[in-house]
Formats: structure tokens, sequence, C-alpha cells
């Protein structure tokens, strides 16, 4: 027991005192102006609550977090000692990061309907694309015939990235919005597919069997047998395609959008303005950590499996 | 009754035939057990019969009617993979029952409970089969089969895979239900161990290159205990003459 508490501790303190020698170099006299430190303050004190949070909640995960914890004060530290102590490193490419914080205080709004038009996007064409891809693929996997034509077919397009056929989709579609939420439902809906084909493949004998003996026809034997089977293995595919989901948005929203997280990065790239774009790269890997955490959370509501 | 007419069947990957003009009759009530090595056509016939396989040449008559496709009156209980994984037990029993088409709501609520307090699991209605053992789960698939009050039960091998004490306690709440239902079901019982088919059967017989290569009827009431009573003497006689057809 001494020995377990003892192993809890050696992480804590690490991180608490890599955060309080962050917090004392902010304070140091630096040879690069910056902005106000509270800003960056504020963040370090945001993002010690969450680590607390998930500490208390998930205390067999400390180890785990506390070392994630402390790369990332680490990383903080070096960037502010070269950046904003030292004035080493390039001043455009490389801000400091009172200033990048600084830019969430300033932008909050643009930023948040910015992460709302993205979010918009991006639950459409998800869903779009789960919707199809897991009907097609259901429907595709429990025919034999559809399954040899598709999946040949599926197997060749799946690995091309949806982005490469965006200028076809932008001129056929009447809106960039419209147009992204393609981008994005093409990237969701071949894995989704393919994942739905071989899962439906994959099921035991007896239980296609067991449902044949119930006399199902073949619109109960997809929806009530095939489907709840399957969705396990779609949900945990969803954790994977949703980074890709996000990355295809991004570079979607930067063909002629005029809202949104990936054109917020694109347009201030554009003026090299690295300070907001560093702060739109943080915000998009916000996003993508929730989405990602969402999914998990979908995942836990199948009761029917061992998590 | 049952009864297959010159069946025979074979699998599309395979050449040889697994079955040969198979003639079997089985009366109403009757549980035939089949015994035979591994790889002669035991499981085949029980899906034959449960209509899950097309024979080849012959037919399969059920009640004055060719079997063409599987149905709710013939149930089936296999070894692994009886219950559907998504559902509770609860879910199961009841989606069984939703589909005969026989029975409302209340009734299948009704008939859920009562069923699985035969078997013992009023308590774990509400839980997963992947919650379960396998013993329970076996035992909610025949509380299933039993429920949905089908005359012809079915079973592959069901209790193949579990330990000698629970696969006992199974055997004896199999011929318990059996014995109290209403009506006598007609029970097709595919084995390996020659004990569970003395224990079951009222009639044994021996699948060997194809085809039914002896029978036997096996006498003795099934008394109070849900034991056949046999005799010591009998069923040490009848076991090892069973050995013999192995041979």
């Amino acid at each position: 027991m001494v020995s377990v508490k003892k192993n809890r501790n050696i992480p804590l303190v690490t991180v608490h005192f890599l955060m309080l020698l962050l917090i004392a170099v902010i304070f140091l006299p630096g040879r690069k102006q910056t902005e106000d430190p509270v800003y960056f303050l504020c963040g370090i004190v945001i993002i010690e609550g969450i680590y607390l949070f998930h500490t208390n909640r998930h205390k067999n995960k400390c180890g785990a977090y506390s070392v994630i914890l402390s790369i990332l004060w680490s990383g903080m530290l070096i960037w502010e000692i070269l950046v904003t102590k030292l004035n080493l490193m390039h001043p455009v490419l490389m801000p400091a990061l009172e200033n990048i914080f600084a830019v969430f205080a300033q932008d909050w709004k643009i930023m948040l309907v910015g992460v709302y038009s993205s979010l918009q996007v991006l639950f459409l064409g998800i869903l779009a694309g789960l919707a199809l891809g897991t009907l097609l693929g259901l429907v595709c996997g429990w025919n034999k015939k559809l399954r040899e034509v598709s999946y040949p077919i599926a197997n060749v397009l799946a690995p091309i990235p949806s982005i490469v056929f965006a200028p076809y989709i932008i001129a056929v579609m009447p809106t960039f919005r419209s147009a992204s939420v393609v981008v994005i439902l093409l990237g969701i809906f071949w894995p989704c597919f393919l994942k739905t084909i071989i899962s439906v493949e994959g099921i035991d004998g007896n239980i296609i069997d067991l449902a044949r003996t119930l006399e199902l026809s073949n619109t109960a034997m997809v929806f009530k047998v095939l489907l709840p089977y399957s969705l396990p293995g779609i949900l945990a595919g969803l954790r994977v395609t949703m980074t890709t989901a996000v990355m295809m948005l991004t570079f979607a929203e930067m063909m002629g959008a005029t809202r949104g997280m990936g054109y917020y990065i694109v347009n201030f790239n554009t003026y090299g303005n690295y300070t907001k774009v560093i702060a739109g790269i943080i915000v998009v890997g916000m996003v993508v950590t929730l989405l990602s955490a969402l999914t998990t959370r979908l995942q836990k509501c199948i009761k029917w499996k061992k998590y | 009754m049952i009864r297959l007419e010159g069946v025979s069947f074979a699998y599309p990957e395979n050449e040889k035939s697994i079955l040969n003009e198979v003639c079997l009759t089985v009366e109403d009530g009757e549980i035939l057990c089949i015994i035979g090595r591994s790889g002669c056509g035991k499981s085949t016939l029980l899906r034959l019969v449960a209509g899950l396989e097309i024979p080849q040449s012959g037919r399969i008559v059920m009640d004055g009617q060719a079997v063409a496709a599987p149905s709710c009156e013939r149930s089936i209980v296999f070894q692994q993979y009886s219950l559907f994984p998504w559902l509770s037990v609860r879910g199961n029993m009841a989606f069984a029952l939703k589909r005969t088409g026989k029975f409302d709501r209340q009734e299948i609520a009704e008939r859920t409970e009562f069923f699985l307090e035969k078997v013992g699991l009023e308590e774990d209605m509400d839980k997963y089969p992947y919650q379960l053992s396998g013993g329970m789960r076996q035992r909610t698939a025949i509380a299933r089969a039993l429920a949905v009050d089908s005359p012809y039960l079915f079973l592959d091998e069901p209790f193949g895979a579990l330990d000698t004490k629970i696969r006992r306690e199974l055997q004896i709440l199999l011929l318990s239900l059996w014995k109290e239902s209403k009506r006598k079901k007609t029970i097709l019982f595919v084995t390996h161990d020659l004990e569970e088919a003395l224990l079951l059967g009222s009639r044994i017989i021996l699948l060997k290159d194809g085809t039914v290569a002896r029978e036997k009827v096996i006498s003795g009431e099934i008394n109070d205990c849900c034991c056949r009573e046999l005799g010591l003497e009998t069923c040490l006689a009848l076991k090892e003459e069973l050995a013999q057809w192995y041979q």
C-alpha cells in the first residue's frame, strides 16, 4: 500500500514541480516583448484543473495523465525559455506562448463561431457518411453477389483521400459548404462501408441460423441481427475515421469557405500571422480530443460488450 | 412425425456425400439420440431436418408437409452462440416469442418469467450473454426453445462444452421440462456422450458411412428423478453395446 501511494506521488510531484517552474520562468525578465501573461497563466490553471479532475476521477490512470502533462509542461518550458527569455528562435514562425494564449482572449468569439460552423459541417458529413456506409455495407455484406462486386471496388476507392476529388465535388455541388460536407461524407463512407462488410462476413454462422429458424425476412435480418451485431465495430472504427474527417474538414474549408476553423487557420497563414495559426491549431486539437472522447462514450453505451 | 425418405446431401465444397439415402422415421414425442464419429453427418442431419439445408435428393416430411425452409415450429439449440449477444436474457426470450406470432405482450412477459424461473435464471433476466457462464447460456437457450412451444426441438451437442456436473444438471433439467410439458415434444439430440444418449434417448441411432448403421430402442420410463429406469446391469450392458458400435 505504501509503495502504491509512493508510486502515485512521484508523477504528481513531477507534474506540479514542472508547472511551478514554468510559472516562475514566465515572471523572469526576457529579451522578447510579449502580451500580458495573465491569459497564459489562466490557460495553465485551466489545464491543471482538467488534470486534477481526471486524475481524481480515474485514479488508475494517474500515471499516464501525469506523464502526458509532464511532457506538455516540459515542452512549454523549453518554448518559453528559447522563444521569450532568450529570443533564440525565428520571431515569426515561433511566437511567444503569452501571445498565443492572448489570441484566445481576443478572438474567442470568432473561434467559437468557427468551431460551431465547422462542427455543423462535420456532423452532417459524419452522420451522412455513417448512415450510407452502414446501410450499404449491411446490404452488400448480406448479399453474396453484391459483396463480390462491391468489395473489390471499395478496396480500390477507399485508400484515395476524398480531398483529391475536391475540384469535381466543388464543380458539382451548389455551395462550398455543401462541397465540404460531401468531402467529409466520402472520407467517412468508405472505411465504414468496408468495415461493415467485413463485420457481416465474420458473423458466426450459428447466429445467422438462429435468426433463420425465427423466420426473419431479409430486411429484419439486416436491421435486427446484422446491424446490432456490427455496431460495436462501426463505432470502434469511427474513432479512427473521426481524425480523418477533421483533417478533410480543415482541407475542405481551405477551399473557399468564409468561416470555420480551417478557414481561420488558412486565412491567417496567408497574412503570415503564425500566432493565430498556432492558436487555431490548438483549437482544432481540442475539438478532435473532445470528439474522440464523445465517440468513446458512445462506445460504452453498448452494454452487451465488455469494455 | 418426422420422416426422412432417401435423403442424400453433400456440401458444395466436398465431392463426397455426407449423407447417402438416409431413411428414418421419428415418432411424435420421441427423444431420438444421434451418435457417431466426428464428421459422420450428425449435425448435417440435424440441419437438414431443421430446414437450414436442402437435401440434394430425397425429402424430409414433417406432419405431412415437406420441409423446405427453417421455421418457428422447429427450435434449435447449438453448442455455441445459441443466444443473440446484443440482447439480454429477457430480450432473447422475448425476441423469439414475439417472432412466433402466437403470444401477446402480456403472455410473452409471463412465459419469459415462467421458463426462466424453471431453469433457475429469474435473478439474471437483465444480464447479457457475456455476463453469463456457459451453463447459464445454455439454460437460457433451452428455456427459449421450450417457451416458444414448438413441437420439435433439435439440440446439437448443447452440453458438449460444459463440465460434467453442469452437464448432468442440464440433462436432468431438459428431461424434467420435457416430462412436464403438456404436449410431449419430439426431440432430436446429437451427442458424442454414450451415457448422455442412454440417459436422454428413448431411441438411439448410429450414423456411419452416411447412413443409419445401427438402431436401439431404450426401454424404461423416466422416473420422477428424471432418470431412465434401466437398472445398473442393463445400463452397463447397453453402454458396452453402444461402445461396440464405434468399432
